[in-house]
């Protein structure tokens, strides 16, 4: 008996072994630690919590709206209870990027984040922000302070927590916690910076073309400024002059600028045939930088100011940035209170201030100007020495470790080299490399501005990544191009010299002719203030037209189509108030459809075989090009471009081995279909006949909604084929939200952009208007909202509690006052 | 065995059972709550054992909001791949399992020594 006893207790030890071993990994399912608790960093609580190194109290009151008003007695509490409110909510988020940015990632997600912490480090991200905490600390010890403050605040809130409280995605990871500090911030900083800035890639990707492609053809699909544009549509109105300097002071025409050939070899200092046996190189230096663990974002943005002369509520702003919609938002809205201080808006999670915002004096928005801040350089390499002059030099080196293994970013004097092929290499020049990112000093600039003199001086700070600033006082408007654009002194066939923003394609770094040589003076950075016309917009579109002082080479601008939009509405409306604002920034049409939906119909009269195709072409004949959710045209014209690009331009490129151009992403090849339809229909990228295309994509896309979505054409509405997805910043399709039936195309001011790709149904949006925001300090009426709330809780109530509105273009009051108290968080020294 | 006797041997397994829930995250601490369980004769040990370890855990999910439970249950079923009803009981199951064996391993243990 006792041998059966001591058997059955083997048998149940080794069952109790291996169902404990087995079982590990679901603890945390246990209902009372694991992951069921995860409102330690959510709940809207009345609490008081007691924090040290708080000189008093803070009152942090949340109102109905989720928005957070801070009340601290001095700018270090407040800074600091900032950071503590955004952590209570956001804490996983913040961790998140800031550990992307700073190229560790892989220590949490192991190696599915290994090539993009590599590409971070290539970037300079990570060096670069360590760069600028050291230079802050010392230079502008306040500023330093106000993001040790914030930094203390995320940590006082880490330091709350036990494993009960963590933020779910924590448990589901199985990490915890780090603690902050400025150079988190500063490095997160840096990645929006970086994906906000143009020109390296661009520039790679534009030589990949002029290696396969004549001049005209390139021009065709690759402008210098996009087709259709001229001075009137420019951010900065008028030829160019800024502060009364242009091109032609220097004594150069402006005409006989821009019809040089810019791939040449005497701009660049590189031949075309060797352009062409550095095809792989040029796609290395892509590649190896874009593979972050969350993309780059392809971004895209609305804004306009309206003067008072114009306005029946004194100087107005709109803003809408487009950026990934993430769930949770990369923003959180907040209002910063302390003596002379006051401040609403948005700030972005893991840096301090409010980026996009207003006091009662003044209000201000961001869009992208593109234009080339970063270049891309050739270099002669050979191991760890540069060509550089004549002679070789030993390249720095900065080394960094990634699970375990030691990794080493080689620097030339233009930059990090990020991509090897034989003995070549291509490094990146980026502003950030060299100077430290003072803009957040410009955002705290802006936070305390009373006056439209302190948001030009406020301008002065912002260095990466250049932006279109555009800002409003209760009396003044206007937008500056702010930022650094890295000058090249280029000389001209004629043997003029100019100093240029940017080029066409790669330059030689391995001589001093094509280096930087500095950035456009402040003075003469495209702006405009009070402009005479009553109106300027910056949705991505060129900042200045052909006569400005320091050409854009590198100008890789927006199509325009959302210019085009605003200036038509602004340039007949003679008064404009609030209300109207938002009607614009509702606005769904597409007006290059206005343009190309002509050309489609008159190549398709008499040409539509069966019923089938006949009411899909009178949808296209009665359509007034919006691109609402409940309307049909929409869907047929976008599967009918994008079978055009799918069956000529995305064709001939990918039959290139050019598939990594992404044509079919790139914002303005309608506007060039419709400038060859035009004035070259016979062009290769139409197949030798634009009519034809048409017809055949026609009848392509047809017959692929009809397989798709059946016979009765009434059902094939945009809603069903055109998606939302707000996407989980980890990729988990279970922590998204979506897919929601979403309105817009790519050039609509309410955007919803997707790639023609004749997929159905299309590829999800996933960028989009990450915040509306509409301002007049003059009469104190500040509105906007945004895809999502203050929580990254999955259960909790604020978690997208603003959503609903922004997807049926409502608005709230930001206005910092009136609100109503849900909830008071009381911090105790 | 007295009545009284048994009713302390199963209170204070179920106050092991909560106590180590509430302490520890890994399910192998049900373990603990065999030890008392192992008193009783071989069928109320495995009865008891299953029965306290999958109730005490499921009883925890009642300090929580319905509607949050059940949200974060269909998330993490989505994420895996099973059941959401399945997520909410897998981890009383399986401590009610643990307990279980817990139980008639110190049966047999208690035996021996008689």
């Amino acid at each position: 008996m006792k041998g059966y006893n001591y058997l059955m207790i083997g048998a149940l030890v080794t069952l109790l072994v291996i169902l404990s071993i087995f079982t590990t990994s679901l603890s945390i399912l246990n209902p009372f630690l694991g992951i069921w608790y995860s409102s330690g960093n959510v709940n809207m609580l009345n609490e008081i919590v007691s924090i040290p190194g708080l000189s008093g109290n803070v009152n942090i009151y949340i109102d109905s709206n989720g928005i957070a008003h801070i009340y601290a007695n001095n700018l270090h509490d407040l800074f600091l209870a900032e950071g503590y409110y955004e952590a209570s909510q956001r804490l996983f988020e913040i961790e998140l990027f800031g550990l992307l940015a700073m190229g560790n990632l892989s220590s949490w997600v192991g190696a599915k984040a290994l090539s993009s912490d590599i590409a971070m480090h290539l970037i300079g991200i990570p060096q670069n922000a360590i760069m600028s905490a050291q230079y802050l600390k010392h230079n502008y010890p306040t500023i330093y302070s106000y993001l040790e403050a914030f930094s203390q605040g995320v940590n006082d809130y880490i330091n709350t927590l036990n494993y009960r409280d963590l933020p779910l995605e924590f448990k589901l990871l199985n990490v915890r916690p780090y603690y902050w500090s400025p150079d988190y911030s500063l490095a997160f900083g840096e990645y929006m910076g970086w994906s906000l800035t143009s020109g390296f890639n661009d520039e790679l990707k534009s030589a990949l073309l002029y290696t396969y492609f004549n001049y005209s053809e390139i021009n065709e699909i690759n402008p210098y400024y996009p087709h259709f544009i001229d001075g009137n549509l420019t951010v900065i109105p008028g030829d160019g002059t800024v502060n009364g300097y242009n091109l032609t002071d220097q004594g150069i025409s402006p005409q006989y600028l821009w019809s040089l050939n810019w791939y040449q070899s005497w701009a660049t200092g590189i031949n075309k045939d060797e352009f062409k046996d550095l095809v792989p190189l040029m796609k290395y230096a892509i590649l190896n930088i874009s593979d972050p663990f969350i993309l780059f974002p392809k971004f895209a943005s609305n804004s306009w100011v309206i003067t008072s002369d114009f306005s029946t509520q004194g100087p107005i702003l709109a803003n809408d940035p487009h950026l990934p919609l993430f769930d949770p938002s990369v923003w959180i809205p907040l209002q910063l209170i302390a003596p002379a201080f006051n401040v609403t808006g948005w700030s972005l999670v893991g840096i301090p201030g409010v980026l996009i915002g207003h006091t009662a004096y003044t209000a201000w928005g961001l869009t992208t100007p593109e234009g080339s801040s970063s270049d891309a350089y050739l270099e002669i390499v050979n191991g760890s020495q540069y060509y550089y002059n004549g002679k070789w030099y030993q390249m720095n080196e900065y080394n960094y470790t990634l699970m375990g293994r030691t990794y080493t970013v080689y620097y030339t004097n233009n930059g990090p080299l990020v991509a090897r092929y034989k003995n070549y290499g291509i490094s990146l020049y980026w502003s950030a490399w060299k100077e430290p990112i003072l803009t957040v000093i410009s955002i705290f600039l802006l936070d305390n501005s009373t006056s439209f003199n302190d948001l030009i001086n406020a301008a002065k700070y912002w260095v990466i990544p250049p932006q279109n600033l555009a800002i409003v006082s209760k009396h003044h408007a206007g937008i500056i191009v702010a930022g650094l654009y890295p000058l090249i002194n280029e000389t001209l066939p004629n043997g003029k010299s100019v100093l240029v923003v940017g080029a066409r394609t790669p330059l030689n770094g391995t001589v001093t002719k094509y280096e930087p040589i500095g950035y456009i003076p402040f003075k003469y950075l495209p702006q405009t203030f009070d402009p005479v016309r009553g109106f300027a917009f910056a949705p991505n579109q060129p900042t200045v037209w052909i006569n400005y002082p320091f050409p854009f080479i590198g100008g890789f601008w927006s199509s325009g189509g959302r210019a085009e939009d605003i200036y038509h509405y602004l340039e007949y409306q003679r008064s404009v108030n609030i209300s109207d604002m938002m009607k614009l920034q509702s606005n769904v049409t597409d007006y290059w459809a206005s343009l190309l939906t002509p050309l489609i119909i008159k190549a398709m009269v008499n040409n539509t075989n069966g019923s089938i195709q006949g009411t899909a072409f009178n949808y296209l004949r009665n359509w007034n090009f919006t691109f609402y959710q409940n309307e049909v045209a929409p869907t047929i014209y976008t599967y009918i471009v994008a079978e055009m690009v799918n069956n000529s331009i995305a064709k001939i490129l990918n039959k290139m081995g050019l598939d990594i151009l992404d044509i079919a992403s790139i914002p303005y090849i309608v506007p060039d279909f419709i400038y060859i339809a035009q004035y070259d229909p016979t062009s290769i990228w139409v197949n030798g006949n634009f009519t034809n295309l048409v017809r055949q994509s026609f009848v392509k896309a047809i017959s692929l909604l009809e397989q798709n979505l059946g016979d009765n054409i009434s059902q094939w509405y945009w809603g069903r084929v055109h998606f939302l997805e707000i996407y989980n910043p980890l990729g988990l399709k279970a922590l998204s939200v979506g897919p929601i039936p979403i309105f817009g195309d790519p050039h609509t001011l309410a955007v919803g952009s997707t790639p023609y790709i004749p997929t159905v149904p299309l590829p999800y949006v996933t960028v989009g208007s990450s915040l509306r925001f509409i301002a007049s300090p003059y009469s104190s009426q500040f509105y906007g909202i945004f895809p999502g709330g203050p929580s990254e809780s999955l259960v909790s109530a604020f978690r997208e509690n603003q959503l609903p509105l922004w997807l049926s273009f409502k608005y709230i009051s930001y206005s910092g006052y009136n609100y109503t108290i849900i909830a008071k968080i009381t911090l105790e020294a | 065995m007295k009545g009284t006797n048994t009713i302390y041997i199963i209170i204070s397994s179920i106050l092991l059972a909560y106590i180590m829930q509430i302490f520890v995250l890994y399910p192998f601490t049900a373990v603990a709550i065999g030890i008392p369980l192992g008193l009783l004769s071989r069928k109320y040990s495995a009865i008891g054992g299953f029965l306290i370890g999958f109730l005490s855990s499921l009883s925890l999910y009642l300090i929580y909001p319905i509607n949050a439970v059940s949200k974060i249950a269909e998330i993490i079923g989505q994420l895996i791949g099973i059941n959401p009803f399945l997520v909410v009981l897998l981890y009383p199951l399986i401590y009610g399992t643990i307990s279980l064996i817990s139980a008639l391993l110190f049966y047999y243990i208690v035996r021996l020594n008689k």
